[in-house]
């Protein structure tokens, strides 16, 4: 009997000493392959974060090539040829007429390069009236719907021109890209922050699978750059939507100090 | 054979973390200054402990206290280690379980194996051991735990007191099996302490080649 208890004594030893060994071989072992999944997600998470800056980076410097291959177009194209013809005919001296529509048209032509570089009712008119201008414009191709209600204060001046900017990408694309006809626009202020609503009933695209264009990131970017984030959906044949929000606050400059 | 070379090989083992601690000490810092006291000292009742045994006296009062210096001086560390919440779980537990400790030596008796100090102790340095890994793996820079002193050293403890759990909680019965059943058993628990040790043995290591401040 009593050799019984310490047979039973005996096993339970090795069994329990055994078991509680293994327990912790798996904790520590569960330790080590836990953390270095990860720090091997968090590897991944830093690779795509910097793939995203650079991406960025690049459609920033795209962008600003892309705007700057389009105003020396412009300059050459219009201004430069409309100067040319106006030379001949001056030259010539047959019809006046000719020469006062030629310039007439000429400096629409400058005052449209200038507007796209910078609008200038964007300082003395103000965000608001300037995207309702645009929208007033856009309304006579496509069915637009606008809620750009008033902010307690003008926002800084490069908040205005982001937002201003952002919505001539977002228009354009759903122009001349989606083939929508209908836009609908809201611009409001909300907890301190502005908030740009943007939606079309255009082709759209697959968001989750196509990457993003360099207009999209550009978007993307000046947003960033504002302190803001920003979110589209879209899906292909069920239009576009886009949503961004910027703190009111302007961003804070840096100031190198000079030694 | 084996066997009766463990019985020898735990002390040796000790003797050459003491040595090694000694050597790393000015590398040991915050918890780790606490941990040096603890091999300090189990160094010196082992020793004690040893010599008695070859003498074949009594050994069970060096172990019994033992084993409450061991309690308190781990309780420090993790105290020092971990962050509240946690930390007042690790003083509150470990703090009972040391009164409980006292309280055993009465019940149980001065020159008898404590084994229900022991086995609270081993269950509380395991949860404890379990709460450190958990705030090893919550840490913001993700270093490689290998690099970590503290996951060796705390590693070693959880192998130490979880697989000697049973052996502890039964440390009586033990001596009342036969004389070989016993030593194989009181064996296996000698060769989980020296596979502790070596965890603890590189851990303190790890505080010679890595910086002070990645031990916390």
């Amino acid at each position: 009997m009593e050799n019984q208890d310490n047979q039973t004594i005996y096993l339970l030893l090795i069994i329990g000493t055994e078991a509680m060994l293994l327990i912790a071989i798996g904790i520590i072992l569960f330790a080590v392959v836990y953390q270095k999944r990860m720090i091997g997600v968090n590897e991944e998470k830093q690779k795509l974060v910097l793939k995203h800056q650079r991406n960025l980076n690049e459609s920033m410097i795209r962008t600003t090539e892309q705007e700057r291959r389009r105003i020396a177009a412009d300059l050459h194209d219009e201004v430069g040829h409309a100067l040319l013809t106006l030379r001949l005919q001056l030259y010539q001296d047959t019809q006046p007429e000719k020469h006062r529509q030629l310039i007439d048209e000429t400096l629409q032509t400058v005052r449209r390069i200038s507007y796209d570089l910078y609008p200038p009712g964007l300082e003395t008119l103000g965000l608001e009236n300037v995207l309702a201008d645009i929208f007033d414009t856009v309304r006579k191709n496509i069915h637009v719907e606008t809620d750009i209600r008033p902010f307690p204060t003008r926002h800084p001046p490069e908040t205005e021109v982001a937002v201003f900017r952002i919505t001539k990408e977002l228009i354009s694309n759903s122009v001349r890209y989606s083939g929508a006809d209908t836009i609908t626009f809201a611009l409001y202020p909300e907890n301190n922050d502005l908030v740009l609503e943007f939606t079309d009933n255009g082709s759209g695209f697959d968001a989750e699978n196509v990457q993003k264009g360099a207009g999209l990131l550009s978007i993307e970017n000046r947003v960033q750059a504002q302190g803001g984030v920003s979110e589209f959906k879209s899906t292909a044949g069920n239009g576009f939507y886009f949503r961004a929000r910027i703190p009111f606050t302007a961003p804070v400059t840096v100031q190198t100090k000079m030694a | 054979m084996l066997i009766r070379a463990l019985f020898h090989l735990v002390p040796v083992s000790v003797f050459v973390l003491c040595v090694l601690a000694v050597v790393s000490r000015r590398q040991m810092r915050g918890e780790l200054a606490v941990f040096f006291w603890y091999i300090l000292v189990s160094g010196v009742l082992t020793a004690l402990s040893y010599g008695l045994w070859l003498t074949q006296q009594n050994n069970l009062l060096v172990i019994n206290l033992n084993s409450l210096l061991e309690l308190v001086l781990l309780t420090c560390m993790y105290v020092m280690a971990l962050e509240k919440p946690a930390r007042w779980v690790v003083l509150v537990t470990g703090s009972a379980a040391f009164i409980f400790g006292v309280l055993n030596l009465g019940i149980q008796g001065m020159e008898q194996f404590n084994s229900h100090t022991k086995a609270v102790e081993s269950v509380i340095i395991f949860i404890f051991t379990v709460f450190y890994f958990r705030k090893l793996l919550m840490l913001p820079d993700k270093k490689p735990l290998r690099t970590i002193p503290m996951f060796w050293i705390n590693s070693g403890l959880l192998i130490y007191f979880a697989a000697g759990l049973f052996l502890f909680a039964l440390g009586n019965s033990v001596i009342n099996l036969p004389n070989a059943v016993s030593r194989f058993i009181w064996g296996m628990d000698m060769l989980i302490a020296v596979f502790a040790y070596a965890f603890i043995f590189i851990g303190i290591w790890k505080t010679r080649t890595t910086r002070p401040s990645t031990s916390s």
